[in-house]
């Protein structure tokens, strides 16, 4: 049989050979022309082939082995039978050290990549980063697994088939260019370009998305913002407009009351924050105390933990205040001059915010309330509030989070040294300036400012991206094309279920663009997929609002060429826009990427040791700060100098200062300060801007006063759409939230510090720590429901009662026969936990993938048992056995008495989340959602 | 080093080079099809007379290429549900298949491989991409050899068949299995009984020498 193989072989060999087919066949030749070309001639052209026998001679080295080799990065886990399980020790040795900085969060961490034989083989923190100062998370380091994941996407990829059908081809970046590109332009050409949308999720390349969106002309430009943190800046730039991110200067800090904020394991800051807590708690002898439904790693980690009702932190946070003026332990002097209400006002407004009432709605003690506000008073200066999703994700959020704030204020922190900072640098140093950008796109779309929310956009474009695919539904807004960038809103959305059918309704959305490096749960909806590179691979300038209260400026490089066919949008997006045409190409004339970069970093001085500047300078550091600029403490303190005075006019009633009519100060005590930038140049405890801009009511004269003219009216768009917000930090509980009956527990979410939202679980070396997210419940909640560890409940999710009256605008589904609207439900195993309030119930977001890779979904491969990788020793599970050691697989085949606790990919929470924007600012309240429970079985 | 190109003509008196020519046709062949989807113009070439009836006799399963649009659609999903994914597929890459991840160990020793042997390569290509390796193999057995250079030229040879070629004999069951198409189930087929083949071949020669 084998011989008459082999002599078929042969014949076919022989046979190719007649034909011109021998040596190398590539693509780039024409298999037809082959045999015409010239009957001479084995290939279409003479190729450079052939082995150089004199060079192997020279650089052979030792036989390649197959079978022992060690992965980049990895440090060989022992398993059973495993004999040598440590690199060898030369492993780092000569590796060339290329900067970047790390997205696997939203902290964008300094790091450093140890590249060897174009290899990247090791992540670590880069010291010269002056906000994450060389710390660099478990995220981080498992970036090598994002960057050589077998299953990245490689290649351009077209549908073929129905959508989400899941059947696809392989295009040419050629071929995907020109299809896309012809349909942008007739959307461009159709007089309504808003309807092509942008859709982002986690971006650290805002300077090329605007460049391309406004040289196109379109402001469609929809986020996830509201889905994060909408709530927590609404409610800082309330206070101080010139910021939407509060800094608390925790290292410096000798008290830090914490609410809600998770920051040991995720929010923003994440390694720069919790690095500086500790520092402070340590080297500075803070006290923290945190107050959370839940007990994070960081409530864990606290001097004090309490566990208030869901929803209340607002109404302790007032209490608190309440205490410390009732005791007279506030600032009446920060109060009476650096705010705009008098303490005798603040008094009045909170005297009904008792001890005693916060302890009623909170379920915490009163005692403990009016302990904790004076031993923050005591503290002060040096002692700020923190809070994030854990306070601000909820119908009640920008109240939550005004109140906490308040309290800055009232014990005089605010601007202090180991107080609540804030830094009006909220990213690079104003320094470098990106090269000429397109004027701004003019256009408005309902999807990016829905008239609905009045804080959404006035100040920042938070916008309101939880209610875009529900608009869609509705009919109130169309689109043409829609691409999505690093988004995977299926699973990090409320209402999966009609995020999923939106998506795959090719009459709401007639062509979708995916732009990512894996197939995730939004490629899966696409139409074209572009393999996008990893952050690894790709260049950009980027810095985070720095704890070190002054700009700095980092650098994302190629640490090595971007792997297959892997683009940046760096890369394509003058390609085409050069195919749109139509004047977009214009933006596009700078050259190479690494041209544009080197101007818009050309500002970098020179550096004293190395006599490096621009670029040259970050790609040897990493990470430049101006050293010489004082961290942005009281800046309300700075007086105004002669030349900013020139000209300027004052109120001598008011002591406001202004400059061809628009404010620069106020006089107090008789010297010319600059004061916060707010239309009072105070600390706006009483903001009637926000009272006027929710009745859709003019506010250029505020707007003047504050000097922060990228402050806007809300458009003509919104006429009609009045909504009633209260000019003072007030607390109200949501109307389902009151009175819950037996089998009804409000649900949180939370994070885990080795994962993102949805992005990290394909990464093995994360999902192996975690993978599944059973429900969490207090004992005493188990007992009342004779639930124990292990048993399986059906959570069923209601639509909010009082988003049904305030805002019937996303009504939708029936309701059951207790007249609640059904989100969904779902089967879900618990586990017990004392470190939960009784009347919540919890489950982490990140798992319940179906699709991005088999990692993600807990798969092992089909026969990866039976020895799958060549070479692999069966004894020694390895971390670098991507398909077998992946021992967390669920066997159950869905049946929960097969269940085995810590195996699965676990569920996806937001099956369960209604869509349900705060009514002021459109935050998600993904923490104020009421189910029911069921035993099952 | 001389970069030429081979004579077309296997050279009758010289039984070795002549071998090396016909198996060298093979594996670029073959490197051809793992690389990318069949495209009009080689289904045009495999339909050729000749050509088809030596495919046959091997049991490739060959389209006609009388239904091209939608054969080659057919065919070109096919090839991306079983190597490129975008889920459950078996890339055709070493390194996944030795070490778990893209660009292990097999890329370095692949790079090592090109500083002698020339041959064009498209920069997106993956280093260890099967396809690729089958073509170096190609290369490597058209090159002209001095016969000098015979006893180094088999070396090379029989150490890149081992390490850079047999491993797709874990790879070739899998993505039989995963093969919707006759065309490609055929292919893997074909290709995996070719490897047994100069498998044996190379152990004999082994043994000879």
């Amino acid at each position: 049989m084998k011989s008459k193989s082999r002599r078929n072989f042969i014949k076919l060999g022989s046979a190719l050979g007649a034909l011109g087919i021998s040596g190398c066949f590539s693509r780039t030749e024409k298999a037809t022309e082959a045999p015409e070309a010239n009957s001479n001639s084995p290939t279409k052209k003479a190729l450079p082939f052939g082995v150089d026998i004199e060079k192997w001679k020279l650089s052979r080295s030792d036989p390649y082995e197959l079978g022992v080799v060690e992965m980049p990065g990895v440090c060989n886990l022992p398993g059973p039978g495993a004999k040598r399980n440590w690199p060898h020790m030369d492993k780092y040795k000569d590796t060339q050290e290329v900067p970047g900085m790390c997205q696997l969060c939203s902290t964008v961490c300094g790091i450093v990549g140890h590249v060897k034989n174009d290899r990247l083989i090791k992540i670590e923190g880069n010291p010269n980063d002056p906000n994450s100062r060389g710390k660099v998370c478990a995220r981080g380091h498992a970036g090598l697994n994002h960057l050589y994941h077998p299953e990245r996407l490689l290649y351009p990829l077209k549908r073929i088939g129905k959508r989400a059908e899941g059947k696809w081809k392989r295009i040419t970046w050629d071929e995907a260019l020109d299809e896309i590109a012809t349909k942008l332009k007739k959307v461009r050409e159709s007089g309504s370009p808003q309807e092509f949308a942008f859709h982002q999720g986690r971006q650290r390349s805002k300077d090329a998305l605007k460049r391309f969106l406004d040289a196109f002309g379109t402001r469609t430009q929809l986020s996830h913002r509201s889905l994060c943190s909408g709530n927590r800046r609404a409610a800082n730039l309330t206070y101080l407009w010139e910021s939407d991110w509060d800094l608390n200067d925790v290292e410096n800090s000798k008290y830090i009351l914490n609410f809600g904020s998770n920051a040991f394991e995720a929010h923003q800051g994440h390694v720069s924050f919790a690095n500086r807590i500790q520092n402070g708690r340590y080297n500075n002898g803070a006290k923290m105390v945190t107050f959370d439904v839940r007990l994070s790693n960081t409530a864990g980690s606290s001097d004090e933990w309490f566990a208030p009702f869901p929803g209340t932190d607002g109404a302790v946070a007032l209490a608190m205040s309440h205490a410390i003026l009732n005791a007279e332990k506030h600032d009446a002097e920060f109060i009476e001059t650096w705010t705009n209400v008098t303490v005798d006002e603040l008094r009045g407004h909170l005297k009904d915010y008792t001890p005693d009432w916060a302890a009623e709605v909170s379920g915490l003690k009163a005692a403990d309330i009016s302990r904790i506000a004076l031993e923050f008073a005591a503290a002060a200066p040096a002692a700020t509030t923190m809070c994030n999703r854990g306070s601000s994700a909820h119908l009640n959020g920008f109240y939550n989070d005004r109140a906490i704030q308040l309290l800055n204020a009232v014990v005089g922190s605010v601007g202090k040294k180991g107080g609540w900072c804030w830094s009006p640098w909220g990213g690079l140093d104003p320094l470098v300036k990106t090269p000429e950008m397109p004027p701004s796109a003019k256009t408005w779309s309902l999807l990016e400012d829905p008239p609905e929310y009045p804080l959404a956009n006035v100040w920042r474009r938070m916008r309101v991206g939880e209610i875009i695919y529900l608009y869609l539904m509705q009919g109130r807004s169309k689109l043409q094309a829609y691409m999505t960038y690093n988004l995977d809103s299926p699973l990090t959305w409320p209402e999966e279920s009609l995020t999923k059918d939106v998506l795959c309704d090719e009459s709401l959305i007639p062509f979708h663009v995916c732009i990512n490096s894996f197939y995730n749960e939004t490629a899966h909806y696409a139409d074209i997929v572009l393999p996008w590179t990893t952050f690894l691979e790709r260049w950009d300038l980027d810095a985070r609002g720095s704890y070190n209260l002054r700009p700095y400026v980092g650098i994302r490089t190629p640490m090595v060429k971007p792997l297959g066919e892997a683009r940046d949008v760096r890369d394509f997006f003058p390609e085409l826009a050069r195919r749109i045409g139509g004047g977009m190409e214009k933006w596009y004339d700078y050259g190479t990427t690494e041209d544009y970069m080197r101007e818009w970093a050309s500002n970098v001085p020179k550096s004293d040791e190395t006599g490096k500047a621009g670029l040259d300078r970050l790609l040897e550091e990493g990470a430049w700060e101006d050293q010489s600029r004082e961290p942005f403490y009281e800046p309300y303190l700075m007086e105004l100098n002669d030349e900013e005075l020139d000209g300027a006019v004052i109120d001598s009633e008011s002591g406001m200062i202004s400059k061809e009519g628009l404010g620069i100060g106020i006089v107090q005590n008789g010297t010319k300060m600059r004061g916060f930038k707010t239309p009072s140049r105070k600390f706006e405890v009483r903001s009637l801007f926000v009272k006027q801009i929710g009745n859709n009511e003019d506010c250029s004269e505020l707007i003047r006063a504050s000097g922060m003219t990228k402050t806007k009216n809300r458009p003509e768009q919104h006429e009609g759409f009045d909504v009633e917000v209260d000019e003072l930090p007030i607390w109200f509980q949501p109307q389902e939230h009151a009175n819950l009956s037996f089998d009804e527990l409000i649900m949180t979410s939370f994070k885990w510090n080795v994962h993102n939202h949805g992005r990290t679980m394909n990464l093995k070396w994360l999902a192996e720590i975690v993978h599944s997210n059973p429900a969490w419940l207090n004992p005493a909640t188990a007992a009342k429901h004779n639930l124990k560890d292990g048993d399986w409940i059906e959570i069923t999710s209601f639509h909010s009662q009082m988003l049904d009256k305030l805002s019937p605008h996303l009504k939708h589904g029936e309701a059951d026969d207790s007249g609640r609207i059904v989100v969904g439900t779902m089967r879900v195993p618990v586990v017990t936990m004392q470190g939960l309030h009784p009347q919540a119930i919890a489950m982490s977001n990140s798992c319940g993938h179906w699709q991005y890779t088999r990692v993600a979904k807990a798969e092992k491969t089909e026969g990866a048992y039976e020895g799958h990788l060549v070479g692999s020793d069966v004894t020694a599970y390895r971390d670098a056995d991507w398909e077998r050691n992946m021992w967390w697989e669920d066997q159950s085949n869905g049946d929960p008495s097969k269940w085995v606790k810590n195996t699965g990919n676990g569920w996806n929470q937001n099956r369960l989340m209604p869509i349900a924007p705060d009514p002021v600012t459109g935050q998600q309240a993904f923490h104020s959602t009421v189910v029911k429970i069921n035993k099952l079985g | 080093m001389e970069q030429s190109a081979v004579s077309p003509k296997p050279p009758n008196t010289d039984k070795l080079v002549n071998d090396r020519f016909v198996r060298g046709s093979v594996y670029a062949f073959l490197g051809r099809l793992f690389l990318r989807e069949i495209d009009q113009d080689t289904l045009k070439l495999m339909n050729k007379d000749d050509l088809v009836t030596q495919l046959t006799q091997l049991g490739l399963k060959v389209p006609s290429h009388d239904e091209t649009v939608e054969t080659l659609e057919c065919l070109a999903a096919d090839y991306c549900s079983i190597f490129l994914g975008p889920r459950n597929h078996v890339p055709p890459l070493q390194s996944v298949w030795q070490s778990g991840l893209l660009s292990g160990p097999a890329g370095d020793s692949m790079r090592s491989y090109l500083e002698f042997v020339s041959i064009e390569r498209d920069q997106d290509t993956m280093i260890d991409h099967f396809g690729f390796q089958l073509q170096v193999m190609a290369t490597i057995l058209a090159s002209p050899v001095l016969p000098d250079d015979v006893g180094h030229v088999a070396t090379i040879t029989h150490h890149f068949f081992q390490q850079h070629l047999l491993w797709a004999r874990q790879l070739l069951p899998r993505a039989v299995a995963l093969a919707e198409t006759s065309f490609y189930q055929s292919l893997m087929e074909v290709t995996d009984s070719f490897l047994a083949d100069e498998t044996e071949r190379m152990e004999a020669l082994v043994a000879q020498s």
